[in-house]
């Protein structure tokens, strides 16, 4: 991490010299939000007459209920830097992008914008049904802060990205989804702010359609816009973004390159995956072990998964490999009796993709002899990783001789990245080795 | 980039300077006057759109609250208004049904706007007084249009008509009316959007103002009744916009434009709180 941290304030220091300014300075910056309705209401009356007394607004002890969405983030983005704002839903993503639009305001720190920003939180904001499309784009550039003029000087152009045709004069209310996406976007991409805030709007509209969005981002960036992006579709991230800054419970917890980014982002998702799905893969892991289709019962017995890690083939400790690496997992088993002939199921998982592998030690053919006075070490070897990068994990699951009786089962271990220094695509899981041939 | 323009947004409190939160607002707005426009003529554009009879909406209510009082004055209820005939006591409600419309409309408007562009609001920053200053537009047009109507009914029941110069300031003292309307219900904004039972509150105290307000009934002369007249905000304007249109004596008028003076400040101040209180209710009342 001080690594990381170094490198950044060189790049920093790099950029002062040459000039390049920093549209956005986020400094320790936090944000409270209450669980509770009843409770948040009664803050609300009580902050909104604390502001009227001249005072600050509340930034002492948390209140009760009260809990940090964003805890003393900081960061710097410059003109011309495409940033992807990653996180699982409720890590404090959209609460920073609207403390950097103004519509929220910090419980502390500060947030200093040089420059015209714009939103994108919502697409077609002001639209009403009833009224044509063409009235409908006066209102939305107008709400999104054009003046008439140069909305008429840019109609045609509007009308030309949004593929409406003679639809234009139709009630929006008789339009799809996807029209409604198209016009709004169309309006919205005519904007030429110094900082552009996207939340999400690109998820959705049809894949043409996103692509087509996504170019006409990358000219502006081009031209010099700062742009920060939050969205849970990463694939098409490398090729628009260059850095990440991953949030994890309301703090950063990357910000750097954006392929370790996403791979920092998946890791995260895999641990919020694991804790969510752990009964669906007590069922999955039974494929791998009882035929019968019978449920596992799980034991009262003290033996447990101790530790999990991945080595190299070396025995190094290391968690981060290359596709075609190889890579053992070490599991370590505490056991306080003589337990033979049990099983250990382990599932390969890739935190956008979920299950990659279920390998089953009975498959194999092997047993797991536990002993009362040492712990247990089991290697699992695998040979030329064909994973693409991304963030992956273990979950294990360990049996006793009889095949239903589950001893002990972990989620999340042994996390490990697939890192490529210039692999860049992310779709799919497997990185095959297509041999192509031309045979006529 | 622009390098001027700089923001900064911190946890102080924007009210340590009111001056320049008030010189921002103004800037902002004026600024933004345009979008000011096209909201509002979004609103009426899309109001009457799905309607076969359109802008008549706006006054049936209004007559037809005449109406029946006229027929409940001549043969139910009996006002100590002994000489006015039926012609000039349509003419009385009408106007002040015109009016009180305005009034209620002009104090529940501020939250109904609130409630409305809540979406846009929480998604885009725009001068958040503008959804204020739209729905004073839209007061002020519907008013309008009410009083358009009053044209044919005053040619038709006040005998010999003719327009007076008090006529006009009939649009002053209904922009004064609305001005002290609008002004109370900014002030309900922060908590009504907060807490429901300010909206629900409203409706029931609605019908309870208007009776105790002299829209269908004579202004009463003796104490402690005429303590009504000063002591309900919405009375004096009322009483002088109708007196003004129906060529009465104005003798509350003093009175009304010390008051309308006094709700000048006091309408600033609520943009003040409004502004204020903005972020705060959007971050409790949620996306």
């Amino acid at each position: 991490m001080s690594e990381r941290n170094d490198k950044k304030n060189l790049a920093d220091a790099k950029d002062e010299v040459q000039g390049i300014a920093n549209v956005v300075e986020v400094r320790d910056v936090s944000k409270t939000y209450c669980r509770d309705l009843q409770k948040s209401l009664w803050y609300g009356v009580k902050d909104i007459f604390r502001e009227m007394s001249f005072r600050k607004s509340y930034a002492g002890e948390l209140r009760e209920k009260e809990f940090e969405a964003v805890k003393d983030a900081s960061f710097n983005v410059k003109s011309g830097e495409c940033v992807a704002m990653l996180g699982p839903n409720g890590a404090g993503k959209s609460s920073m992008l609207k403390m950097m639009n103004g519509i929220l305001r910090p419980n502390s720190g500060s947030i200093r914008i040089r420059g015209r920003v714009s939103a994108l939180i919502e697409l077609g904001t002001g639209f009403n049904p009833i009224l044509s499309g063409r009235e409908n784009v006066f209102i939305n550039a107008s709400v999104l802060g054009f003046s008439r003029e140069e909305t008429e000087e840019k109609f045609d152009a509007i009308m030309a990205f949004s593929e409406i045709g003679e639809f234009i004069d139709a009630p929006v209310q008789t339009y799809s989804s996807g029209m409604r996406v198209r016009l709004g976007f169309a309006v919205a991409s005519h904007l030429s702010p110094d900082l552009l805030l996207i939340d999400e709007v690109l998820a959705v509209g049809d894949l043409a359609f996103r692509i087509k969005c996504y170019d006409h981002l990358r000219k502006q960036v081009e031209s010099g816009m700062a742009v920060i992006l939050v969205s849970h579709i990463v694939a098409m991230m490398p090729k628009f973004c260059t850095r990440a800054i991953v949030f994890e419970n309301g703090k950063i917890a990357f910000d750097g390159d954006i392929i370790e980014g996403i791979a920092e982002y998946q890791r995260i998702l895999g641990i919020e995956k694991a804790k969510s799905g752990a009964m669906q893969r007590l069922e999955d892991d039974l494929d791998g072990v009882d035929e019968s289709g019978s449920k596992p019962m799980a034991s009262s017995s003290n033996t447990s998964i101790a530790t999990a890690r991945t080595l190299s083939l070396e025995n190094e400790e290391k968690n981060v490999f290359k596709t075609g690496d190889s890579l053992r997992l070490e599991v370590r088993i505490r056991s306080e009796s003589d337990q033979p002939n049990c099983a250990i199921v382990a599932n390969l998982n890739s935190s956008t993709f979920g299950n990659v592998s279920t390998m089953a030690s009975r498959s194999s053919k092997f047993n797991v002899d536990l002993k009362a006075d040492a712990d247990t070490v089991l290697h699992l070897t695998l040979d030329q990783l064909p994973l693409v990068d991304g963030a992956y994990s273990f979950n294990l699951s360990l049996y006793g001789s009889e095949r239903a009786l589950l001893l002990d089962q972990k989620s999340a271990l042994a996390s490990f990245k697939i890192l490529n220094e210039r692999a860049r695509s992310l779709k799919g899981v497997l990185a095959l080795s297509p041999d192509w041939k031309n045979v006529s | 980039m622009n390098p001027n323009k700089e923001i900064l947004y911190t946890p102080d409190p924007p009210l340590r300077n009111p001056l320049r939160l008030a010189v921002s607002i103004f800037v902002d707005n004026w600024s933004r006057r345009e979008l000011c426009f096209q909201l509002f003529a979004r609103n009426i554009k899309s109001q009457y759109r799905q309607t076969v009879l359109g802008f008549l909406w706006l006054v049936f209510p209004a007559l037809a609250t005449t109406f029946v009082w006229l027929f409940l004055r001549d043969n139910v209820v009996k006002f100590s208004d002994e000489g006015q005939t039926s012609s000039a006591y349509l003419l009385y409600v009408l106007v002040g049904m015109i009016l009180w419309q305005c009034f209620t409309e002009a104090y529940m408007a501020p939250l109904n706007a609130f409630s409305s562009n809540r979406q846009m609001l929480v998604k885009i920053n725009f001068p958040r007084e503008i959804v204020v200053f739209v729905s004073l537009c839209e007061v002020l047009f519907n008013a309008a249009v009410r009083s358009l109507v009053l044209i044919p009914f005053l040619i038709y029941y006040s005998g010999d008509f003719s327009v007076s110069p008090q006529m006009f300031l009939y649009p002053v003292f209904l922009f004064g009316l609305t001005l002290i309307g609008i002004s109370i219900g900014i002030f309900l904004v922060p908590i009504g959007a907060l807490y429901h039972d300010v909206g629900r509150m409203l409706t029931v105290i609605s019908p309870i103002w208007m009776v105790l307000t002299p829209v269908i009934y004579p202004v009463p002369e003796s104490s402690p009744a005429n303590f009504l007249v000063y002591l309900n905000v919405a009375s004096p304007a009322l009483i002088t916009a109708r007196d003004a249109m129906l060529g009465s004596p104005m003798t509350l008028m003093p009175f009304t434009i010390a008051m309308i003076g006094i709700y000048i400040p006091i309408f600033v101040f609520g943009l003040l709180f409004y502004r204020i209180a903005m972020p705060i209710i959007l971050e409790r009342t949620g996306s």
